[in-house]
């Protein structure tokens, strides 16, 4: 997929949505596939929203076992030896390694390729355009504003809570805040025809108050897909975790700067998390924190060459021109569907 | 593709090494009247994450034989989870006996054996540990003695047997399906039913709604109910019978709401409402 096809049936958007949608079938109803138990998953830290609570899933998010390990080995340990030693966190760097043989080859790619809360909310956005909701983007403002919002989820609701449960000083059902609250617990389970997760437990007012949370942010995000992209994705923790590490893998967006970016902005209109800096930052500082590797950007930017996906030195997609005009014709950098054609028009139609 | 399956299995490993979570696992206890007169390997007081204390009932037998899951990954020698034993006795003293994690691998297979010239019969259960390790697939599909009721599967880790569910267990001679056996389902609250394995030795049993409710529940706990699924066969002049023992909770809707889950999902949309309703435009002309 070096040189980009002129006009097709294989867009990188099609490679996308047929990756996704294989990943959404082994993350959720995996088991079929790679086994029932814990131990028999393809992983129990996978860099995207696989959720344990899903009895059917094949894989674990490694927020799992990183608020497992707060609550259980640090928290606890602590509490009972009355100290903290670095062994305590020899089960994080365990859980952090296996995430990170995952992360090396596909990066960021996770949250665009393979979360199947993303796929489920992109899915939605494409159901709101052929409803033709009204397409909403956040500004640059708004987008700045939220995003350190994830980062502030994953130290209080992943590390923090869990380890304040184990300490004592919060109550056990805070031992896994963030799954409580997390929508793709809910999605993933419905999505088997699990209800038990949508009802809400009603036994303590803890308990009441977190479901009630998680199922208010699941009915938000779910009729917010219709109109924005990626809802949840902006504040997402794991998008965190995964943006702490995206220098460490070599698989990565690379912007190289051109005379004509200034004025034009597609890929910013392109981007499902209308990211400002692919538009006016080139090199490092235009593969933001919030960059999911979905390559829409480089899909929708008109240049040659300008903005690519590199795995290491190797380019896997580029941007280029021929390849922009046979893409806007089918869809709008926004999403907006203009005809449905999957093979390419033959030259005497034309 | 061989090292890609190798690198998988050291990140399962590895996960699994680092994701030990203690205390979600069976929540059996002992009941303390007699419930049935067929033989039982009962969970009694005193267990942590390394040993678990059990007493046998109904059955006269001087030991009780211990499995252990077993490694079946395709990693190399120092990657793979080292046990130093998969199958054991455990002598039993005054009926009762204690098993020792192998550290490798959650669940255990408990199986107590009496025989003579008539026949033999066997009483059989699982335990739960907090152990990093292979899963427990290799382990039931082991026999582990003539006539046997192995569940298929064991309910997944941080899940437990529940009330108003089916759940799928398998008839075994001697290794092979044993179509046709009647199966008798008995739990510790007194609810009897009884089951037919069809022809590939499966048997589909629906747990009663007998749990009773307690106050508190909540991550990992609450109350369970013992059952006991007993099934017996005649071969080459002997008499079998096998009686597999586990536990069972409340219902999974047991102190939850969908009316309140459906009501705050809605209030949720109903927030996000604004954002998918055309505005007229602001400026007109």
């Amino acid at each position: 997929m070096a040189d980009a096809p002129r006009t097709g049936i294989f867009t990188l958007g099609r490679l996308r949505l047929g990756v996704q949608l294989v990943m959404l079938f082994v993350t959720v109803w995996g088991s079929a596939l790679v086994g029932h138990y814990a131990a028999e998953k393809i992983s129990s830290s996978l860099p995207a929203l696989s959720c344990a609570y899903d009895q059917a899933d094949g894989a674990y998010c490694v927020l799992i076992p990183l608020q497992h390990q707060m609550h259980h080995r640090v928290g606890e340990l602590i509490q009972q030896t009355g100290q903290f030693a670095l062994t305590m966190l020899l089960p994080l760097a365990f859980t952090l390694l296996a995430f990170y043989v995952f992360y090396f080859f596909l990066g960021k790619a996770f949250c665009g390729w393979v979360c199947p809360l993303g796929t489920v909310q992109e899915r939605l956005h494409r159901l709101g355009r052929l409803l033709r909701r009204p397409f909403r983007h956040l500004s640059e403002d708004a987008v700045r504003r939220l995003r350190p919002l994830k980062w502030v989820l994953l130290l209080a609701l992943v590390l923090g809570l869990p380890l304040a449960a184990g300490l004592g000083v919060t109550p056990h059902a805070t031992g896994d805040a963030f799954c409580q609250v997390c929508p793709s617990r809910l999605a993933t389970t419905l999505l088997t025809g699990d209800g038990e997760q949508a009802a809400i437990r009603t036994g303590g007012v803890l308990d009441f108050a977190l479901g009630a949370l998680a199922n208010t942010l699941f009915g938000f995000v779910v009729i917010a897909s219709l109109s924005a992209r990626q809802p949840f994705c902006r504040i997402c923790p794991l998008l965190a975790v995964n943006a702490a590490f995206q220098r460490l893998s070599p698989m990565r967006l690379v912007k190289r700067p051109h005379d004509k970016c200034g004025k034009c902005g597609i890929c910013t209109k392109a981007c499902p998390m209308d990211i400002p800096e692919i538009w006016h930052e080139s090199g490092p500082k235009a593969f933001s924190e919030d960059c999911t590797l979905c390559g829409r950007c480089a899909e929708y930017c008109p240049d040659d060459g300008v903005i690519q996906l590199k795995f290491g030195p190797v380019r896997l997609f580029g941007s280029s021109r021929p390849y922009y005009k046979a893409r806007v014709k089918a869809e709008s950098p926004q999403g907006e569907t203009r005809t449905v054609r999957w093979f390419p028009r033959k030259d005497n139609d034309a | 593709m061989r090292l890609i399956a190798v690198l998988l299995c050291v990140c399962t490993g590895l996960a699994h090494a680092a994701d030990r979570h203690a205390g979600h696992g069976e929540a059996a206890r002992a009941v303390p009247r007699a419930w049935t007169d067929l033989p039982l390997i009962e969970l009694a007081a005193g267990r942590d994450r390394r040993a678990a204390a059990f007493r046998l009932a109904n059955l006269d037998a001087v030991s009780v034989r211990a499995f252990a899951p077993g490694e079946q990954a395709p990693l190399p020698e120092g990657l793979r989870f080292r046990s130093d034993r998969q199958e054991w006795d455990i002598l039993l003293d005054k009926g009762r006996f204690t098993l020792h994690s192998t550290g490798v691998g959650n669940y255990h297979w408990l199986l107590a054996r009496q025989e003579s010239a008539d026949g033999v019969t066997v009483a059989s259960t699982a335990h739960y540990f907090s152990n990093p390790g292979p899963a427990p697939t290799d382990m039931l599909a082991r026999p582990k003695s003539e006539l046997e009721i192995v569940p298929a599967p064991l309910p997944r880790e941080h899940n437990r047997y529940r009330e108003n569910r089916t759940y799928r267990f398998d008839v075994r001679f001697q290794g092979a399906p044993l179509a046709g056996v009647p199966v008798s389902f008995t739990s510790s609250a007194g609810t009897r039913a009884r089951f037919v394995s069809d022809a590939a030795g499966r048997v589909q049993v629906r747990f009663p709604d007998d749990v009773q409710p307690a106050k508190g529940g909540g991550h990992g706990r609450g109350p369970t109910n013992r059952f006991v699924l007993a099934a017996a066969y005649d071969a080459a002049g002997r008499h079998y019978l096998t009686a597999f023992n586990y536990s069972y909770a409340e219902d999974a809707y047991t102190a939850r709401s969908l009316a309140w889950g459906g009501g705050f999902m809605a209030l949720g949309g109903l927030i996000a409402l604004p954002l998918i309703v055309r505005r007229k435009e602001a400026s007109r002309g």
